[in-house]
């Protein structure tokens, strides 16, 4: 039986035939795109429905986040949120929260409804919206029960004195220098402290699991259907980390597809020599809905949201240094054994100084095993030269960067970071195509949100915060930023013979849109509402 | 504690090796980045297990993990505590943030030891990308050890030229056959001194000082704050005014105070770059510590020097 899907408009993000009118679907793949009248020789001869729920929609392939965090953001959502962006969570929408007062009245009003005798953990906090903050402040809010605030870049947790006593930070502080006890701060290593008990109390009586749902849910609302988890293996045993995910994201009510691609270094830490192996033998475990990608992930320099990348000449306004994730003479020795085995190379690289590291290994690898079509994916790409931009390029790279960076950090950036010139440029994706690379949108669920069509929006426009526009010459044209979340992002999952483009034979998932986004300015794109998305030929509808 | 660091390649391995081999009747427990890189002496290993490695002497090697902090203090707080921590830094870390663990309560620190390769560090200290960690991390050293000199001619002379121009005042030993860099590693001042003449290459001079009963263990540490710049080193194991030994040290500028389980020798022992040490002046700091009785002064100067200059 085949099922027509007419609808408004179809783009279909394959360039050969870039609009249709109808869809024929055929269980999980597409037979056909084009219009009722041009699919008539497939419905004169076979067993056809229409199916009209689309007819006043407008389709595109479905959407794709190739870089997201599944267990960091249950994690999170196990917390009272006070963000400096507004957030639609599975429990309500979180306003955004700007400016030292209104933060502290948001804290102090969170606790003072929180159930009595429990502590209370917010995330979000942000020094730039919303001030400092230290123990004497918490404390003020109450002395008796345990306050922890973990702030927005993830890396650092503040404590009232309570808080304190019941992470047992005096006992930290003993061992750790990254726990200052007069200030309430745990940080780095003091965070990996802190986080010993803390996760025990968020994890308790099987929330994680519910956590985790709630993140399905945050998947469905986005219109995505295929992610993929960029770091696996990073909260828990791969082992234990497989087991939730069969338990809570497999099965025919989960509306998306999950690809694994093993984060390289937890897994050398925890297997040592026999880590390859390991890695090779998750393969067998794929199931329908999660699947592990033939592919590693690998690091090189800091986080770009806590301004920790590494940056060449002239470096940061301040003078303060960056930090390596790994020794960057090392970056091609780690990358050997999955490059001689033709896996997928995906490396998180933010500073220029970062690049110039990752380029200087794919170069060595090029020169001992020269490969064609490696797509080796340079994930962030924060600060970049136009000379990396072209370098990348003829060795075969392609970028995946995060819109929210400009958005939430590129006034930040040219005011206290980099200055305006480097911080404008900052994800400098408009060259990038120029030069010939794919480029693909992700969101790094938690680090921003899961809305592609957002994400798409921001690479489109380049509006910071302020309003202001960074760095026009980098914007994506419309068709590139929502390519971005379709093909390209397919192109750099190496799905792209199945997914994000429709065309007859592929996998007919796609994504409902109540309104043309080619017919709108990008930056209201964030405004269009999403009806429904399809895996494999199944119609998922969102409601409200 | 004894922290070691250098850059990738530079010979911390070896050097690991060598002060595990060195170590007779010391249990020392090595704390490294990832054991599966580490290429311990077949012939030290008794046994495998997972993360961490068991030696022939006693002695352990295990991986970093999650967290420094909790990696030690399992192993301080173990059935069987090691009598010395060594540590690791990765090849990218600055040696003195990881040394920043060893100035807490229950971790006596020992120093940076920072490994130089001969062959190697003039050029990787020119470039653009890598030379500026390079030379911070010399300059974070207490001692520096030139690795690889038995590979090369005349480069081992070169790079003790470049260590004492990026860290004037650091002693810089080369690692010769003779393991006679160790008991310096280890902060072993008493040992150290004499130091074989031909491995030290800043001149230093030394100084033991002679408590002869209690002292006031706060002013002493106050004195040795105060000199902390001028001094590379100082030990002492005292009795305090309640009649408790206690064991001082000055490592890395930091002054630390432990119980101590033996009895006090009474003796603290100084080192420093000749000529910036006045040893009246700090006698007679020291000599005010004294508590409550004074009893005459003793003091013992020795002093040696290295075979060359710094450039």
């Amino acid at each position: 039986m085949i099922t027509v899907y007419p609808a408004r408009r179809i783009h279909t993000m394959d360039p050969s035939l870039p609009e249709a009118s109808a869809v024929a679907v055929q269980g999980d793949r597409i037979v056909e795109v084009g219009s009722l009248e041009s699919l008539r020789p497939w419905l004169d001869v076979h067993d056809h429905v229409v199916d009209d729920r689309f007819a006043d929609a407008v389709l595109l392939p479905g959407l794709i986040d190739p870089h997201v965090h599944p267990p960091l953001m249950a994690i999170l959502l196990a917390t009272d949120w006070i963000t400096p962006e507004s957030w639609n969570l599975p429990g309500g929408v979180v306003e955004a929260t700007v400016g030292h007062e209104a933060y502290r009245d948001r804290l102090a009003g969170l606790e003072a409804v929180h159930p009595s005798g429990q502590p209370f953990v917010t995330y979000g906090w942000h020094q730039q919206y919303h001030g400092s903050i230290s123990r004497s402040d918490l404390d003020a809010i109450s002395t008796t029960r345990p306050l922890v605030v973990w702030a927005r870049c993830f890396h650092e947790l503040w404590c009232n004195g309570a808080a304190l006593e019941w992470l047992d930070a005096a006992e930290g502080a003993a061992w750790d220098p990254h726990i200052d006890l007069e200030a309430g701060r745990l940080w780095e290593s003091g965070l990996v402290w802190g986080l010993n008990t803390l996760r025990k109390d968020l994890f308790a009586d099987g929330r994680y699991e519910v956590l985790m749902e709630d993140v399905a849910t945050l998947v469905h609302r986005g219109g995505v259907t295929t992610i993929a988890d960029a770091g696996f293996g990073g909260m828990a045993l791969p082992d234990r980390e497989l087991e939730v995910l069969a338990q809570v994201h497999e099965g025919d009510h989960i509306p998306f597809r999950q690809y694994l691609i093993p984060q390289v270094p937890i897994f050398k830490r925890e297997y040592g020599s026999d880590m390859f192996n390991r890695i090779e033998a998750l393969a067998e475990r794929s199931s329908e809905r999660i699947r592990f990608l033939d592919a590693g992930k690998f690091f090189a320099d800091g986080a770009f949201m806590g301004q920790i990348m590494q940056l060449r000449e002239p470096g940061f306004i301040d003078g303060h240094q960056g930090t390596w994730m790994v020794d960057p003479d090392r970056i091609a020795h780690h990358m050997r054994p999955f490059w001689n085995a033709g896996k997928q190379v995906n490396v998180h690289v933010t500073g220029d100084l970062g690049v110039d590291a990752v380029l200087d290994a794919i170069a060595e690898l090029q020169e001992e095993k020269p490969r064609f079509d490696h797509r080796t994916v340079l994930h962030h790409f924060g600060i970049s030269t136009q000379a990396q931009s072209r370098r990348a390029a003829a060795l075969g790279c392609a970028v995946q960067v995060n819109g929210y960076y400009l958005r939430y950090f590129g006034d930040q950036f040219v005011a206290e970071g980099v200055g305006a010139e480097r911080a404008s440029l900052m994800t400098r994706v408009g060259s990038a195509r120029r030069n010939g690379m794919s480029v693909a949108l992700h969101s790094d669920l938690p680090m921003g949100p899961l809305q592609p069509i957002l994400g798409a929006s921001i690479l489109a426009t380049r509006v910071s915060g302020s309003g202001a526009v960074l760095g026009p010459e980098e914007c994506l044209s419309p068709y590139d930023a929502l390519a971005a979340v379709t093909i390209e992002a397919a192109w750099q999952l190496r799905l792209d013979h199945e997914v994000g483009s429709l065309a007859s034979g592929k996998l007919a998932d796609l994504t409902a849109l109540e309104e043309d986004p080619f017919e709108r300015d990008p930056s209201t794109w964030p405004d269009i509402d999403i009806r429904a998305t399809m895996l494999a030929g199944r119609v998922y509808p969102l409601t409200g | 504690m004894v922290v070691l660091g250098g850059w990738l390649g530079a010979g911390k391995t070896t050097l690991i090796n060598r002060l595990l081999r060195a170590a007779h009747d010391e249990r020392i427990a090595v704390v490294v980045n990832d054991i599966g890189e580490v290429n311990l002496d077949a012939e030290l290993v008794k046994a495998r297990d997972g993360d961490t490695v068991e030696l022939t002497n006693g002695c352990v090697c295990c991986s970093m993990g999650e967290s420094l902090a909790l990696t030690l203090r399992d192993l301080v707080l173990s059935e069987r505590p090691p009598d010395r921590l060594v540590v690791e830094a990765s090849g990218v870390a600055e040696p003195d943030r990881v040394a920043a663990y060893g100035d807490r309560r229950r971790i006596r620190p020992d120093g940076v030891v920072v490994a130089v390769d001969a062959v190697d560090v003039i050029r990787r200290a020119a470039d653009p990308t890598y030379g500026p960690l390079v030379c911070r991390q010399a300059t974070a050293a207490d001692l520096l050890v030139v690795t690889k000199a038995d590979l090369t001619t005349n480069q081992a002379e070169s790079a003790r030229r470049w260590c004492t121009a990026v860290a004037p005042g650091t002693p810089v030993v080369v690692a010769s056959d003779d393991d006679g860099w160790v008991p310096l590693a280890f902060g072993e001042l008493d040992a150290a001194l004499p130091v074989p003449a031909d491995a030290l290459d800043v001149p230093v001079v030394g100084a033991t000082w002679t408590a002869d009963g209690t002292v006031d263990v706060e002013a002493v540490v106050d004195v040795l704050e105060a000199w902390s710049d001028r001094l590379l080193r100082a030990k002492g194991v005292l009795t305090d005014r309640h009649g408790w030994s206690v064991a001082v040290h000055l490592a890395g500028g930091r002054v630390t105070v432990d119980p101590f389980a033996g009895s006090a020798s009474g003796r603290l022992v100084a080192v420093a770059p000749s000529g910036s040490l006045d040893i009246g002046q700090l006698v007679a700091a020291l000599d005010s510590t004294r508590s409550p009785s004074r009893s005459d002064r003793d003091l013992d100067q020795s002093t040696t020097g290295g075979v060359s200059q710094p450039c």
